[in-house]
């Protein structure tokens, strides 16, 4: 192993995005939106309902590259060096461009977008979108401990609900549910917009096409502080799902790795094969409820010959497994 | 020119996060241990069906709930209770120091132990803390620990893995090679049996002969003085009662106000350490003696013949008023660090010199060191699998995510960031 990344410089990267793109991965709002281009959404005007995506599915896929050039960075001293300069300000706009976004699994995150806001509708709850618009919880920056900034991001975006007019939004990740339920209310002076997961209002019929058994991972954020777990299950037998439960499951459910995938992307490796291989264990397909859960434990799962992983599993959004045709 | 200059900004840069860094290379030197993989991997599986059954008894989550709410009163009342329980432990005719820091009980127990040759210790994480059994060895004595898992540690050179199995992450393969090393028998790995035998043959002999028995105390009743350790082995009761002199090193956070309280204690943390219940529960409040030759009382009896409590501040007295307060309720089971994902891998890498994983993250911060508490927390998960399992209610990955802002915000404002 040769030099490992410091903080500042995921940190650097991280702020700058926000500041320009309006999310740390630096995902252009055409892109962000490209999901909705086939979907009519009524005008903002007419209805105080909206999707809210937070950009983690449009995100992830790009996350995926980051983290993969930081691992391969960390691995290799002539490439760390170059990449020394990847967290300099004037350079950070040169690196968003420099690392790609795999096609295939970015048209995935797209139909997973789709799949939720079809499902609403046909669960008959009408919802608009925000689109170019819609800001960025700043979950991720939380998390790293950068509070303030945190804050600063939160109060932008409550700003912009409000201005909107936005009196309820439906999630469709466990990390953006968390912030815009327990934490805006807690961080900012006023936040009185009601904030609802799909898996508590969604009434999704059985579908019939997706054969198999699937294993079910708990998001942490999803089983321990949103407690939605049995939403979850209620929602996969609603679809018909047979599913099994891992040795990890429920509330004691076991991460993904993924939520220090940016500061430690070794550990977040291993810990993700470590996962894969329990979730292996009871079968080869397995179900998440999280973009975050989908890319690392989806890594791991595609990519079984690296690193001494020997899960062999095909991983699932539950938001795959629904029937909107 | 801005090239340049950002350049510079950045070197400088580099050099403060050099701390983060070094902890960085730490652990990730851990990955490719496998070897200490398989042990904690192996100790988590079977912990985990341990707690589950324990979890699901009526009669465990009540206890829990008490010591919760007893601990926290105890923690704001910490400085009373200390005033309560030395004067208690006094009135028992024993001798009660107070040692505000590392040093302070060194040298109290230098002073104790100063003819003696042989020692016998219990594990104890707070003589890890003091670094107890390496500066008794460093005075001259021949220092034995008494707890398997302990004594494996002290073969190896090695820290605690875990507050409750500090060989944890040495898997029995690698216990076969350590001790037939030591005893010259080839013992096969699968051959526990052989290795527990030898152990006990070799440590019954050093308890018998030693001068003083060191051990620790899970909880301490401030009303009666009383010390209470739990122990599956048995060496603790050996090691307190058949040397002549026995020596309690604890800590003030483990004080709680009646003996029934410290029985819950010790109850909790055996359960939630992942055992139905504990082998031996030990209280003691005075050396042995006997009064039944005219009621006369004459010491010693079987027991040890004089006992002296250390009770170590060590950073506990201010974190009890800081944001970190809510951690002195810690029973010191380890049931947070044996579902933590982080650790399965990183394993005891991830942690200061004597704590690790989840609260030994917190823990290093008080006793330790807050710059390398603060560099540690960057790799929680902030899963918060171990809140869901700690006894005492101790918002567990909360407190590292306060490590990790005080971090994150000295470094966005060193930075200009944000």
């Amino acid at each position: 192993m040769a030099e490992p990344i410091s903080r500042v410089q995921l940190f650097r990267v991280m702020v700058d995005n926000q500041e320009k793109f309006g999310n740390p991965m630096g995902i252009s709002s055409k892109r962000m939106v490209e999901w909705a281009d086939d979907i009519p959404f009524t005008s903002s005007s007419s209805s105080s309902t909206y999707i809210y995506t937070g950009g983690l599915y449009q995100m992830m896929p790009k996350a995926e590259r980051f983290v993969e050039l930081m691992k391969r960075a960390e691995e290799s001293s002539g490439l760390s060096f170059a990449l020394r300069f990847l967290g300099g300000s004037a350079a950070s706009t040169l690196a968003s461009k420099l690392i790609g976004v795999d096609h295939d699994k970015f048209e995935r995150s797209k139909a997973i977008i789709r799949n939720a806001s079809r499902l609403l509708r046909k669960s008959g709850i009408e919802h608009s979108y925000l689109g170019r618009d819609e800001p960025y919880t700043g979950i991720l920056f939380y998390e790293l401990g950068m509070e303030e900034y945190f804050i600063d991001v939160a109060r932008k975006a409550a700003k912009l609900f409000r201005e909107k007019g936005v009196k309820k939004l439906i999630t469709i990740d466990p990390h953006s549910t968390y912030a815009l339920r327990e934490l805006y209310p807690d961080f900012l002076d006023s936040f009185d917009v009601e904030v609802l997961h799909y898996l508590e209002v969604a009434k999704p019929s059985r579908n019939d096409t997706w054969k198999g058994k699937a294993t079910v991972h708990d998001p942490c954020i999803l089983s321990r502080r949103l407690k939605l777990s049995s939403n979850y299950r209620e929602f996969l037998e609603a679809l018909g799902i047979e599913y099994t439960e891992p040795a990890r499951s429920g509330r004691m459910t076991f991460c993904c790795g993924g939520p220090i995938e940016s500061i430690a992307p070794a550990v977040s490796t291993k810990i993700s094969e470590l996962r894969c291989s329990q979730l292996a264990e009871k079968g080869d397909k397995a179900v998440v409820a999280c973009p975050i859960c989908l890319s690392n434990l989806g890594r791991c799962g595609y990519s079984r010959d690296r690193g001494g992983s020997n899960a062999r599993i095909e991983v699932f959004d539950a938001l795959e497994l629904v029937h909107v045709g | 020119m801005q090239e340049l200059k950002s350049l510079t900004h950045w070197s400088w840069f580099m050099l403060d996060d050099e701390y983060f860094l070094e902890v960085k290379r730490r652990v990730y030197s851990a990955l490719d241990d496998s070897i200490m993989q398989k042990g904690v991997q192996r100790g988590m599986a079977s912990f985990l069906s341990n707690l589950t059954e324990n979890l699901g008894h009526e009669h465990v989550l009540q206890l829990a709930g008490e010591v919760k709410e007893f601990k926290r009163h105890s923690i704001s009342n910490m400085a009373e209770l200390l005033k309560q329980a030395v004067d208690s432990i006094q009135r028992n005719g024993v001798a009660a120091y107070i040692a505000k820091d590392k040093d302070d009980a060194k040298s109290i127990i230098k002073k104790l132990t100063d003819d003696d040759r042989i020692i016998v210790k219990s594990k104890s994480m707070v003589a890890e803390e003091i670094g107890l059994r390496n500066y008794l060895i460093s005075l001259g004595k021949e220092v034995w620990e008494t707890d398997l898992g302990e004594f494996i540690i002290q073969l190896r050179g090695d820290k605690p893995a875990q507050m409750v199995a500090p060989s944890l992450h040495v898997p029995r393969e690698e216990v076969a090679r350590l001790l037939s090393d030591f005893f010259k028998v080839d013992f096969g790995k699968d051959d526990l049996k052989g290795m527990v035998d030898a152990v006990r043959n070799f440590l019954r002999e050093k308890i018998a002969k030693a001068d003083t028995g060191i051990t620790g105390a899970n909880a301490i009743s401030a009303r009666e003085g009383a010390l209470l350790t739990v122990e599956n082995e048995g060496n603790i009761r050996l090691t307190m009662t058949l040397p002549k002199k026995h020596i309690v090193l604890s800590s003030i956070e483990k004080i709680v106000p009646t003996t029934t309280d410290a029985l819950k204690v010790c109850l909790a943390q055996s359960y939630y350490a992942g055992y139905t219940k504990p082998t031996y529960i030990s209280l003691t409040s005075t050396p042995s003696g006997t009064g039944d030759i005219e009621k006369v009382m004459v010491r010693p009896a079987q027991g040890s013949r004089e006992m002296h409590v250390v009770l170590l501040d060590n950073g506990r007295s201010l974190a009890s008023s800081s944001e970190f307060s809510d951690m002195l309720r810690c029973i010191k089971c380890g049931a947070c660090q044996m579902v933590c994902p982080s650790y399965a891998v990183m394993g005891p890498s991830w942690g200061g010199k004597v704590y690790t994983a989840a609260i030994g993250l917190v823990w290093t911060a008080i006793t330790e060191s807050i710059d390398e508490a603060e560099s540690l927390s960057y790799f929680c998960l902030s899963c918060d699998a171990c809140n869901e399992v700690c006894p005492v209610g101790i918002d567990v990955s909360g407190l590292i995510k306060t490590l990790r802002k005080k971090g994150s915000s000295n470094l966005m404002n060193a930075e200009g960031l944000g």
